[in-house]
């Protein structure tokens, strides 16, 4: 599937309603979103707009979530009760710039999944994440795992903040964070198959974006991906 | 001709290898033998390079290139080619990306996709892979035979002269053994490569005619012969025969 025979919809306004719905998704200012039903969704954002997610309750949604990030941004997440959400986000930051994941779970009965690959243009960008799951007070039965990872390919910074706040004991939580450079291993075991390190470089550039983002978005990421220094 | 002249190998100024010699003509399969840490691995890997090992002192020559001072990369291109004890798992680049990737790379042409795709159904078959394999990811979620023999893939595509094969026969059970020996010695036959085979047994010896062994033991080679000394090897032991050889000369 490509992104031209997907279903696309263009959501404008500050607010908009979301049910059952398999679509390609474009906002054009910092947007909120009420979720229900059975939702996968895909978006690809270079204007860097704010986005808020609420999740009621029975609402099961899957978002792939694309961000060339050129300023501080934020995505908020309120999750309410019965809900399955998997977030695969993947940003590839150009500039200082910050971004806030806050999740906050005031209900009963979640599966919520956070998934972030992040990874710098050039030499000259530094990436701050902070990433705060909140599992509020008096709630139960939620599952919730954070799994977040940056690649460091030049001089340029990631910094990983996940912050974890459970008021509750009723809770399986889960957070794991790795920023690493390339794996000394995979870079020779290519370049003793004769690829090139400047080619093998790029290979694992292209296996961590497609680890998290779907095949979709290569003729979009295309250019971003050759530009990654 | 590859040639190992006086090689001294460290790893974090620990001399692990000391003034080994070893001369493979074009065509020629050596096998090295020895216990285990006795640095038989480490000269494979040093051979391409391997950044946790430094060549303190001698030289590797192929075919009149001096191998000390050129990347992985170069040192493939000259023909060499590794086929690893535990092959390193990568999630996210398939077999076919690979093997195309290093074809064009290392071709001046670019490469005919049909003919590449013919010729990977072919070696499928030779080494008894499912077609599948090569859009899998490299040896990702593969077990040992399947590791193994994904590995053959990349070696019939590639098509190397001088073949160094560090204990393929390690972890495979008897039919995996069968395919990988009957495999080598299918591209043996085909392209007459010269080979290193690091091994503790000899049932990927069987499939060879003639081949020489030597002896690796605290870091240089105590002892060579022919056919003859890995079937004594295997039957006594290393200790057994080192010490027995060594009386030959008291």
């Amino acid at each position: 599937m490509t992104i031209k025979n997907m279903n696309k919809l263009s959501l404008v306004g500050e607010t908009s309603n979301l049910q059952d719905t398999n679509a390609f998704i474009t906002i054009n200012e910092d947007t909120t979103l009420n979720l229900s039903g059975k939702l996968t969704l895909y978006n690809y954002d270079t204007h860097n707009y704010n986005l808020e997610l609420n999740l009621p309750s029975n609402t099961n949604c899957y978002l792939n979530l694309v961000k060339i990030l050129t300023k501080d941004n934020y995505l908020n997440l309120n999750i309410g009760n019965d809900n399955n959400f998997t977030l695969e986000l993947l940003i590839i930051n150009e500039g200082n710039n910050n971004f806030h994941l806050n999740i906050n779970i005031s209900g009963d009965n979640n599966n919520v999944i956070i998934k972030a690959r992040i990874i710098n243009k050039n030499s000259k960008s530094s990436l701050n994440l902070i990433c705060d799951g909140k599992v509020l007070t008096n709630t139960k039965d939620n599952n919730f795992i954070e799994d977040l990872k940056g690649l460091v390919t030049n001089t340029a910074s990631i910094t990983i903040k996940p912050n974890m706040f459970m008021d509750t004991n009723e809770v399986l939580a889960n957070h794991l964070v790795t920023i690493s450079s390339f794996n000394p291993d995979e870079l020779f075991y290519l370049t003793t198959l004769g690829i090139s390190l400047k080619e093998a470089q790029k290979m694992l550039i292209n296996a961590f974006i497609y680890s998290i983002v779907n095949p979709i978005f290569k003729d979009l990421l295309n250019e971003e991906v050759i530009d990654i220094e | 001709m590859f040639s190992i002249k006086d090689l001294t190998i460290k790893a974090q100024d620990k001399e692990l290898i000391h003034n080994l010699n070893l001369t493979i003509n074009d065509g020629e399969i050596h096998v090295l033998m020895g216990p285990n840490g006795t640095g038989k691995s480490t000269i494979c890997q040093t051979i391409f390079h391997h950044p946790a090992y430094e060549i303190a002192n001698g030289s590797i020559t192929y075919h009149d290139h001096l191998l000390n001072d050129l990347t992985p990369t170069e040192i493939s291109r000259l023909g060499l080619f590794l086929l690893n004890q535990n092959p390193i798992e990568i999630e996210g680049i398939t077999n076919a990306e690979l093997l195309r990737n290093a074809l064009n790379e290392k071709n001046d042409t670019p490469l005919d996709i049909f003919k590449f795709n013919d010729e990977l159904n072919e070696v499928c078959k030779i080494i008894d892979l499912p077609k599948e394999f090569v859009h899998r990811d490299i040896n990702y979620n593969m077990s040992g035979g399947e590791k193994k023999k994904n590995e053959l893939l990349h070696l019939f595509i590639l098509k190397p002269s001088f073949i160094i094969l560090d204990e393929i026969d390690s972890g495979l059970d008897v039919d995996a053994l069968k395919t990988v020996g009957e495999a080598l010695k299918k591209y043996y036959e085909l392209y007459h490569p010269s080979i290193l085979i690091v091994t503790h047994h000899n049932y990927l010896l069987d499939y060879f005619s003639s081949y020489q062994v030597h002896i690796l033991k605290d870091g240089h080679i105590v002892q060579s012969g022919s056919k003859e000394l890995a079937k004594q090897i295997e039957k006594t032991g290393f200790e057994a025969n080192i010490i027995n050889d060594n009386k030959k000369y008291e």
